[in-house]
């Protein structure tokens, strides 16, 4: 296998949700996944990014296998997986683990941490009963909890600290690929950051990748060397972090980037804020979906839809991407090398970092 | 008692440690609250959670409130408008002064009755504060007729006014609608029409955002804005989100553990933080370009069970002995900018 074969490969996966009741005259159908390929290569991380209703969490639960697709393939290091179920999907299971938003609503409320861990440890035959506490131990130690805390309950936990075991969990069965579902959304900006950096480290000592499912793009922007745009189930862009983030062509793309809340003492006066709401999934407009709210749509967006096309080191599906005027990067410059805030912040982080060491 | 107040904090001005907090501009703000308490009884006794705070806001200004879950934000809102729960369970100490008036002066009833006329607010979730069982048109009608009024047939074209002015579209046809016809986002929309049906002088914002979209959130803010600047209205905005809240504040608080750690004008807090909790905000929130995100280390403190002296001191990498022996106080430097760090000016850490 050459380095660059991608580890997850999804071609074409569509998902549609048929919501007519028992009783409807018409079929009503949902394409909450409306033809999605991507890829995601050894080490590397994936951002999917989008709106409420995008697809974006339909798309990492068809890659779970938690709901069936209609169509399309998922394969993973190489092997078709659409075609596996039930007990024959547990080797693959094994190799795809997900870390989800709300840590304490997947966490088994009845059961300690140690239950929990061990539980799974043993079904996947990865410790016998002489070796399970220091396993679950030393997965508690990846994850920056003190392994003493393993006879403790789920509510016996902040927020940051079950987000850690969820990690945990998922680390357990040494996964290739962790797809993480808004996995820092609901965390406090403190918490946040030290989860992020946790999930960084874990990536580089063990050489995951990740598809990292989120609509905050400051994150995404930190954490993710590839970004795929979605929006209303397909995907609009997709290409290098830096490439989307300081070379954006889709207006959507655009848009998102032209509003993201950045903190910083000069008020951004070029705001361009898109107009309405995102259109239902039910009942999606024409052609390109996102025409109605663009400010750059003819009449062929409204009739033809869009397939990703190279555009310099992005894809993006947009039929006028070559026309629209260059885009200028609203947010502030980096902190300047040297500046007052900077020195400080670079003060916080090593004496943080040297306290820390003294608890240990 | 507010009078002498502020004879006494205007002899400390310039002092290095005052408890001065009334830096402002001669004009008298349009609200001003000093020293608010809020304890709630618990099992382990009286907790309390907003432990004496002081701020001002003044009139057509926006005053943002950020901090992190149970910094005591909200608590800090709904106490100013006199919706905590009454009875034993709640102690709520201070001074608010909205307009000249001293609000502890006021029955329930005239509480009530100022707040929603001259004090709106909106909330978080705009699903659970509009009535799932009447259409949106009623629900702004019904603030007219209550607080001023109104007939039932003005009311409703009032209404029709406000969703106008709220940039709903169509909203003629949104009237009749209920609730759950709409999108969040539009739903926020209603909500800040009721809260402005009566022209409120002073519109308090609990994260008016947090549930919505990137996209979405931007609409609102730009709303909150243009309202802002049309009726000369003054806001509180309280967010976690340090962004949204730069979008707009002019002046920004910083809660800690119950407490105003630092506050200034927003430029100044971004600038040139002074407190090492606003520092450590700001490095948490990622930005391009840096490589490892300044983690706070540690969790927010048990209020029932906070450490000796500066609350922030045990997550604090420049904290010293003098941090935890004594307790310290906010402390103005200048230029409207206060900070409760006695390690400030934090340039002598460079």
């Amino acid at each position: 296998m050459t380095r660059d074969a991608p580890v997850l490969e999804v071609s074409n996966l569509v998902k549609q949700f048929d919501i007519s009741g028992p009783f409807a005259t018409s079929r009503q159908v949902v394409h909450a996944v409306d033809g999605v390929s991507l890829q995601v290569s050894r080490r590397e991380t994936l951002a999917i990014v989008g709106e409420s209703g995008c697809g974006k969490s339909t798309l990492g639960r068809l890659i779970m296998r938690l709901i069936e697709p209609t169509s399309g393939n998922i394969h993973l290091d190489g092997e078709e997986l659409t075609g596996i179920r039930g007990r024959a999907l547990v080797p693959y299971r094994r190799k795809l683990q997900m870390v989800f938003q709300d840590p304490f609503g997947s966490l088994n409320p009845r059961m300690t941490v140690q239950e929990t861990l061990g539980d799974l440890l043993r079904i996947h035959g990865l410790a016998s009963r002489g070796t399970m506490k220091q396993a679950v131990g030393d997965l508690l130690e990846m994850v920056g909890l003190p392994p003493a805390h393993a006879t403790r309950y789920p509510h016996e936990f902040s927020g940051g600290q079950r987000q850690r075991i969820g990690i945990a969990r998922a680390l357990a069965v040494k996964p290739s690929v962790i797809v993480c579902d808004e996995a820092v959304s609901a965390l406090d900006v403190s918490v946040q950051a030290q989860i992020v950096n946790l999930l960084q480290d874990i990536k580089d000592k063990l050489g995951l990748s990740y598809l990292f499912i989120s609509h905050d793009l400051m994150v995404v922007r930190h954490m993710a060397d590839r970004v795929a745009i979605m929006y209303l189930g397909r995907v609009v862009e997709t290409g290098t972090t830096e490439e989307i983030f300081s070379r954006p062509r889709h207006p959507y793309t655009r848009a998102l980037l032209d509003v993201v809340p950045i903190p910083g003492a000069t008020t951004r006066n070029k705001r361009a804020v898109l107009k309405g709401d995102i259109p239902s999934p039910l009942n999606p407009p024409s052609g390109c979906h996102f025409h109605p709210r663009c400010a750059f749509a003819i009449d062929r967006c409204a009739a033809e839809k869009p397939s990703l096309e190279r555009a310099g080191l992005t894809d993006v599906a947009c039929h006028r991407w070559k026309e629209i005027p260059d885009w200028s990067d609203p947010t502030p410059p980096p902190l300047a090398e040297g500046s007052r805030l900077q020195r400080l912040q670079e003060r916080y982080v090593a004496g943080a970092g040297a306290s820390m060491q003294e608890e240990r | 008692m507010r009078r002498q107040i502020q004879t006494e904090t205007r002899g400390h001005r310039g002092g290095q440690i005052s408890t001065d907090l009334n830096a402002g501009p001669i004009e008298a703000p349009l609200l001003s609250v000093r020293d608010l308490r809020v304890s709630f009884s618990s099992e382990d006794g009286l907790v309390p959670v907003v432990r004496g705070i002081s701020f001002d806001v003044e009139a057509g200004k926006c005053l943002g409130i950020v901090g992190e879950s149970g910094s005591g934000k909200s608590v800090t809102s709904l106490a100013l408008m006199g919706l905590l729960p009454p009875g034993s369970a709640t102690s709520v100490e201070g001074v608010v002064s909205f307009d000249g008036r001293d609000l502890q002066g006021l029955s329930r009833q005239q509480l009530r009755k100022l707040c929603g006329r001259e004090i709106a607010m909106v909330f978080q979730e705009p699903m659970t504060s509009l009535n799932p069982a009447l259409t949106v048109g009623d629900q702004v009608a019904e603030v007219l007729i209550t607080h001023e009024g109104e007939t039932k047939r003005a009311a409703r074209a009032r209404a029709l006014e406000l969703l106008r002015e709220v940039r709903i579209a169509a909203p003629e046809r949104r009237l009749d609608d209920y609730p759950h016809h709409l999108s969040g986002g539009m739903r926020q929309r209603v909500m800040i029409a009721m809260a402005l049906a009566c022209r409120p002088k002073l519109l308090i914002a609990d994260e008016p955002t947090t549930a919505l979209d990137v996209t979405v959130q931007a609409q609102i803010i730009e709303l909150l804005r243009v309202l802002q600047g049309e009726h000369g209205m003054s806001i509180i905005l309280i967010s976690h989100n340090l962004g949204v809240i730069s979008d707009i504040a002019d002046h920004i608080a910083v809660m800690y553990a119950g407490e105003i750690v630092e506050k200034g004008p927003s430029d100044r807090l971004f600038e040139n933080p002074e407190h090492p909790y606003t520092v450590g905000l700001l490095g948490a929130i990622p930005s391009h370009g840096r490589s490892r995100l300044a983690s706070i280390k540690g969790r927010v403190p048990d209020l029932a069970a906070l450490p000796p002296g500066c609350t922030f001191a045990p997550r604090c990498p420049f904290a010293e002995q003098a941090c935890v022996d004594a307790n310290v106080s906010i402390a103005n430097l200048g230029l409207h900018h206060f900070t409760a760090c006695r390690r400030a000016p934090l340039d002598q850490l460079l």
